[in-house]
C-alpha cells in the first residue's frame, strides 16, 4: 500500500507493516493505524508513522539497545487485550523526544506490539524507577 | 461519585479483590495502600497526563535526529 509520511514523502509499504492501536495512544487517542518504518542508516531508531495524520510521526528505539536492565511486565488485562500468546511474539519500543538537542526516551510508557496480529498499545508502567525523560547519551 | 469518610487504618473494598487502606494522614497529604490483582494497573492520574504531553511533544524537533542519522 502507498502511504504519506512526514519525512520521506509518499512511499510504498508492505501491508504487514501496519500496526493497530485500538484506542490510539495517549495524546493521540483518535489515531489507530501506524506504519512501523525502518530508517535508512540507523539500526537503533525506527519510525512510527500515523496513517491518519501525516504530521504525526514518532521516533522509537528498542530500549535494550540503550538500557540493558530495563524491564517491562504486562498485566493480564494487557496480555488479553493484545491477544499475546508467546513472549517471543512481542516487540517493545520507547518513544524518544528532542528538547534543545537533548534526546530522551520515555521509559514509563513502552509501546507493546504483538507481531502476530499487529495489535499494539502504549502502556503506562506503575514502576516508579523509570523516567518519562531518560536521557540517551548517543544514538 | 460515592463519598465516604475514613479514619487512619480503615479501608474501602472495591469488588472482591481490591482493597484501599488509609495508612497515614498528615496535614497536606494522605498515604494510601492499594491491594489489587496483577491484572489491574494502578496509576497516579497525573502520570497519564504526563505521558499524553510527552507524546505530543515527541512529534516536534525530530528533524534534528533525522538529519543526524543521514
Amino acid at each position: 500500500m502507498n502511504i504519506e509520511t512526514k519525512f520521506y514523502g509518499k512511499i510504498e509499504i508492505e501491508d504487514n507493516r501496519v500496526i493497530n492501536f485500538k484506542n490510539g495512544i495517549p495524546g493521540f487517542e483518535d489515531l489507530n493505524s501506524f506504519a512501523l518504518l525502518d530508517i535508512e542508516n540507523s539500526n537503533n531508531v525506527k519510525c512510527l508513522q500515523s496513517l491518519e495524520r501525516k504530521e504525526v510521526c514518532l521516533l522509537i528505539i528498542s530500549p535494550w539497545d540503550f538500557f540493558k536492565d530495563y524491564e517491562v511486565y504486562l498485566s493480564d488485562d494487557e496480555i488479553k487485550e493484545l491477544d499475546i500468546k508467546n513472549e517471543s511474539d512481542v516487540l517493545i519500543f520507547n518513544v524518544i523526544t528532542v528538547r534543545e538537542k537533548v534526546i530522551t526516551a520515555n521509559l514509563v510508557a513502552p509501546i507493546i506490539i504483538n507481531t502476530i496480529n499487529k495489535n499494539a498499545k502504549q502502556i503506562i508502567l506503575s514502576d516508579i524507577k523509570y523516567s518519562i525523560r531518560q536521557e540517551i547519551p548517543c544514538l | 461519585m460515592l463519598i465516604v469518610s475514613r479514619k487512619q487504618g480503615e479501608s474501602i473494598v472495591i469488588g472482591e479483590n481490591i482493597e484501599i487502606r488509609i495508612l497515614e494522614i498528615s496535614e497536606s497529604s494522605i498515604r494510601i495502600g492499594i491491594e489489587a490483582p496483577k491484572s489491574i494497573r494502578v496509576l497516579r492520574k497525573e502520570l497519564i497526563k504526563e505521558v499524553e504531553d510527552e507524546n505530543k511533544e515527541s512529534i516536534n524537533n525530530l528533524e534534528f535526529i533525522i538529519n543526524k542519522l543521514k
